[in-house]
């Protein structure tokens, strides 16, 4: 009993004390929290997040840095995703901390929700850009920007262009039971369909991490539609379609969200996905130059010399461009400034396209995110191909 | 085919100490005394649901569907708040009678006739079935979760709901309902021999631990505002799980000892490297076992005379007395706690659970203890 | 049209039921050895798919290589649990349980830490190949009833088990042994039984059992990840708890039956239910049967 008091009393005390040591050694730097899911059931996208973000650091830090030679630093705040008390608690904390500017929140939707109440008094910029869900307060509290692009704005687009390529009429969904994510776009998806007059012949819900897909394949395969729709996190996505295809079925995948554009869809499916369709932020085709330039910076530091970075790993090193640019714009490095910084942003140019803030709410509005098809090694391309 | 990720080979060849000691600096030079209350507020939020469970254990009824309880009454407080727009302290009373109500059916499906193992196996199916109702249920929000909850927790509500509940534990343990508990988490066929209604019992100590634990999952839906059925999920159970097996059955302060080791740890220890949380729960957990599984306040203390070794070869070689059986105080410590004690088999076993006697102890063995198809000696 | 498509669903619920069935008996052997639930068992299965992974990653890219390396670890990971998580705790049950958990968590863990969390693709030995049972291949949507070469196999691997695991508990010495310590470790003592080695060996096999359910489970459905293990033993346990502890053959009839039920719902449009079903026929079975279907009456003793 001693000895573990001991050890907690030493666990406490001993950062403490080396702290007063390395306070004296500081160098110019903005330390802003990243906050993701660093345990946990969504380890997974947490740790490929902060990479996604650390290369654009990097980047950054490498070419001068913020506001003439102020480093910028990421620090982790773990969200312990599915829990919602945590992060409420670290949120409170960074905005209790005067140091703090702004906080990048790559949660899910349910976390910033759980906060919402909170940042209408906190009055920091909580920027969260890979928190897609349907938005069901009022306003942002006037603080939170959001940069994904809306599946309701999206899917219509892609579902009829579907019908063009495809001559699709009947539908089986297939989706995550219960994983937000999945399940709201499956939502939004089923409205869209509905109102374009699809005919969904059947309903496959699946637990999250779930590896056996073999009563769903033969639902597929006996009601036989023209398409099948995924709203899966990548893997299990991945996961359906190499069971699907293995029994000879060779329907068309067509996506309702970001199922398809996540890495691991490619990898599970050992190649079967290719062909597959959806829409993410960028295609690895795309002839821009700052495109290009992130997918070669990517196969540098992985090694991968064929495939191209996933949806996720995007969202990350663009939100980090986007705060670069916005600590270089702002007027101070106070909270407010930071924020109207944000607002101020207009047309600027990112590897997912263009970015503006500013509308009464804190959605981006983007130019038209890109529908893609899966081509060779997991390359995201631009469909239909020209 | 890479299985093993290349960033954690990465950390493993370059460590940078100096930015090691300047995050962990931060973090603690991060610490106000506000986030220490903001964290103190969600102890003690949690504590009320681990003891809660402590009574349930104190009473032999071993569940690992605690977040069960904590769900139901989060959705119900949720439900007479939004849905139905009533204040706060209706959804409190409601929540709490959901509370019950849930514990009630525990205690009607597995608590009345399973014992150990199968009761915990039992609650955490009923758990994971209210779960899929749950996720399934487009009123509840499904997958999406139940929002709109208004942020009426405050601080006051969570420190004097804590009070209360220690209090009630307090006098509870003190009470003949107490000694009844304790009886029945013993030897229930000896309990009710004596003449304790063992049902009855046991239901009570549902209906208790349902009440607490429903207050506190009111408590949760009012601060964090968002409710999903995946947070209420085996892990949250084990969280629970963990306070009053750290603590100990003697008292209630060792749940929440063990319950302030268990939440307060991994915030000391993994905030810099988040990843190793969970593991370090299962290191807590083994260490615990090894080397103290009755608790830090153990329900039959140990006796300290006598030697370690190996207590089993010890107690083959001393022939087990007859049966000297006396209904009366213990010798052992603890004020007047009736139960069959043998007088002089405390020593043969070292280990004990946190329930007290251990399975081998040569009295129950005796009495067919391994027949119990794993059930446990009590 | 119908009736045939509930057909296919039903072989292909047999063969997921017989990896259920495998994970079932590799706890029914510990529970039957040492009275306790082993829920490290999951991390046996864990290891032992994520062996194969690993004499990949190191290059050596034969599958049944890996095999061998994923069965020889999930050995030696029964071997670690035995002397970590049970040994210690001098045959208390209860302790045992905990401690188990305690194991499967930190195991878990680490392997999580190391692959990050992520789903991981699965070599094969051969591609399945899919034979028609009954019905036209050439109609789309119309009756087809195919089993694959996979499922065969694992439904023959599963029987394959059960029996091989029947014949040594009822045949060989270290069998009898085995259930001699299960009925009173003292009587074993008695009679000359080395109680420590029979709950090492007990281990070892089941543990041994599990590595081979993982990497089974791999190939059939082309994925695993790092808490395949949790997730099957959860299973496992059902399978366990409705056909009684000790009994073999019933964990064979009960797993097939749990797959079957999961199939079925998924083809009878509750597939958002799968889960529910599974747990409530558990809790049923708990409420009115505890000794299982297969139990015997005794074995379990009612409180009131």
């Amino acid at each position: 009993m001693k000895k573990l008091f001991a050890l907690l009393a030493a666990a406490v005390a001993l950062p403490l004390a080396l702290g007063a040591t390395g306070a004296a050694a500081q160098e110019k730097v903005i330390r802003i929290p990243f906050a993701t899911a660093f345990s946990g059931p969504f380890i997974q996208f947490g740790e490929r997040l902060w990479r996604g973000g650390l290369y654009a650091t990097e980047e950054i830090n490498a070419a001068g840095g913020v506001r003439n030679g102020i480093k910028l630093e990421f620090y982790k705040i773990d969200t312990r995703s599915p829990e919602t008390a945590p992060f409420i608690a670290e949120f409170r904390r960074a905005c209790e901390n005067k140091d703090v500017p702004m906080i990048l929140a790559n949660t899910a939707s349910t976390q910033l929700f759980s906060v919402y109440e909170y940042a209408k008094e906190c009055n920091m910029a909580i920027f969260a850009p890979t928190a897609g869900a349907h938005w069901v307060f009022p306003d942002y509290g006037k603080w939170i920007y959001r940069f994904l692009p809306t599946p309701a704005t999206v899917l219509p687009v892609l579902y009829t262009k579907v019908r063009e390529e495809f001559k699709a009429k009947t539908v089986a969904l297939s989706y995550t039971l219960d994983d937000q994510f999945s399940f709201q776009n499956l939502k939004v998806a089923r409205e869209v369909l509905e109102k374009q007059g699809y005919q969904v012949v059947a309903d496959l819900g699946t637990k999250l991490k779930e590896t056996n897909f073999g009563p769903q394949v033969a639902e597929v395969r006996a009601k036989n539609p023209d398409i099948v729709i995924v709203s899966h996190q990548p893997d299990d996505g991945g996961k359906f379609v190499l069971q699907l295809r293995e029994r000879g079925i060779k329907t068309q995948i067509v996506d309702a969200g970001f199922t398809i554009s996540g890495a691991d869809f490619w990898k599970l499916s050992n190649g079967e996905a290719r062909g597959a369709v959806g829409f993410t932020t960028y295609a690895s085709d795309d002839p821009r130059p700052i495109v290009q330039a992130w997918v070669k910076k990517w196969q540098e530091k992985t090694g991968a010399k064929d495939a191209a970075p996933d949806a996720f790993e995007t969202a990350t090193y663009d939100a980090v461009k986007v705060i670069a640019e916005v600590l270089n714009k702002a007027k101070s490095l106070e909270r407010k400034d930071i924020a109207d910084a944000f607002n101020a942003v207009k047309n600027f140019d990112t590897v997912t396209g263009t970015v503006s803030w500013g509308g009464a709410f804190g959605e981006a509005e983007r130019n038209n995110p890109t529908l893609i098809t899966i081509g060779d090694n997991g390359k995201l391309l631009r469909w239909p191909q020209k | 085919m890479d299985p093993i990720s290349a960033d954690f080979l990465a950390r493993f060849g370059d460590i940078d100490l100096q930015k090691i000691w300047r995050d962990l600096y931060l973090h603690y030079t991060g610490v106000t005394w506000a986030f220490l209350f903001d964290l103190l507020t969600d102890y003690s939020l949690y504590l009320i649901s681990a003891l809660g469970l402590y009574v349930l254990f104190f009473a032999g009824q071993v569940s690992l569907g605690h977040a069960g309880i904590v769900g139901v009454s989060a959705y119900i407080a949720g439900i007479v708040s939004v849905k139905l727009g009533l204040s706060f302290y209706v959804a409190l009373l409601a929540a709490g009678l959901a509370g019950m109500l849930t514990g009630f059916v525990f205690w009607y499906l597995v608590g009345l006739r399973l014992t150990l193992f199968y009761l915990a196996i039992g609650t955490f199916a009923i758990t994971e079935a209210l779960q899929t109702l749950a996720l399934n249920s487009d009123y509840l929000g499904a997958a999406l979760g139940f929002h709109g909850i208004p942020l009426a927790t405050k601080w006051y509500h969570v420190f004097i709901i804590l009070g209360l509940v220690m209090f009630a534990v307090w006098r509870l343990e003190q009470s003949r309902f107490g000694l009844a508990m304790r009886a029945i988490r013993d030897n229930p066929t000896v309990a009710g021999a004596m003449g304790i209604n063992v049902a009855r019992t046991k239901l009570l100590a549902w209906l208790f631990a349902g009440f607490c634990t429903g207050l506190a999952g009111c408590l949760h839906a009012h601060r964090v505002t968002i409710l999903t059925p995946p947070e209420f999920s085996i892990l949250m159970s084990i969280n629970f799980v963990l306070a009053p097996l750290l603590g100990g059955l003697r008292t209630f302060w060792g749940t929440i000892i063990g319950g302030a080791i268990v939440w307060w740890l991994p915030w000391i220890t993994t905030t810099d490297d988040p990843r190793w949380r969970l593991a370090l729960y299962g290191v807590i957990l083994v260490a615990l076992m090894v080397f103290r599984p009755q608790g830090i306040f153990p329900a039959t203390p140990t006796r300290t005379t006598g030697f370690r070794g190996d207590q089993a070869a010890r107690a083959r070689s001393v022939a087990p007395r007859p049966a000297a059986w006396s209904i009366s105080r213990s010798r052992e410590g603890g004020g007047g706690r009736p139960g069959i004690t043998a007088p002089g088999t405390g020593f043969a076993f070292e280990r004990r659970t946190i329930f007290g006697y251990a399975c081998g102890d040569p009295n129950h063995a005796a009495a067919g203890c391994r027949a119990n198809g794993g059930g446990g000696c009590s | 049209m119908q009736f045939g498509f509930l057909v296919e669903q039903v072989l292909i619920g047999i063969a997921t039921g017989a990896i259920y069935a495998i994970i079932a008996v590799g706890l029914n052997l510990i529970f039957g050895t040492m009275n306790v639930l082993n829920m490290a068992h999951g991390s046996a299965i864990m290891i032992g798919s994520f062996g194969v992974l690993l004499s990949y990653y190191v290059g050596v890219e034969n599958f049944w290589i890996g095999c061998a390396v994923g069965i020889v670890l999930a050995f030696l990971t029964g071997l670690l649990v035995e002397r970590v998580a049970v040994r210690p705790m001098k045959g208390n049950w209860w302790n045992t349980k905990i401690a188990t958990i305690g194991m499967a968590f930190v195991l878990e863990n680490l392997v999580t830490v190391i692959t990050e969390g992520r789903p991981q693709l699965y070599p094969r030995p051969f591609n399945p190949v899919y034979y028609v049972v009954y019905g036209d291949i050439k109609t789309p949507g119309g009756t087809l009833i195919e089993i694959s070469n996979i499922q065969l196999m694992l439904i023959a691997l599963s029987i394959l088990m059960v029996v091989g695991m029947v014949l040594f508990l009822y045949r060989t010495a270290t069998g009898k042994a085995i259930r001699v310590v299960a009925q009173s470790p003292d009587i074993a003592r008695c009679v000359g039984i080395d109680v420590k080695r029979t709950i090492v060996v007990g281990f070892a096999v089941s543990a041994t059992l599990a590595g081979i359910a993982g990497i089974l489970n791999g190939v059939t459905f082309g994925s695993t990840y790092s808490f395949i293990g949790f997730q099957l033993i959860l299973k496992g346990i059902v399978v366990l708890i409705v056909a009684g502890i000790g009994n073999m053959r019933g964990c064979l009839w009960v797993g097939m039956l749990l797959g079957v039920i999961e199939s079925l719902s998924v083809g009878l449009g509750e597939s958002t239910y799968r889960d529910f079903i599974a747990y409530s026929g558990m809790v049923l079975v708990l409420v009115f049967r505890p000794w299982g279907l297969f139990g015997e009456e005794g074995r379990v003793q009612r409180e009131v």
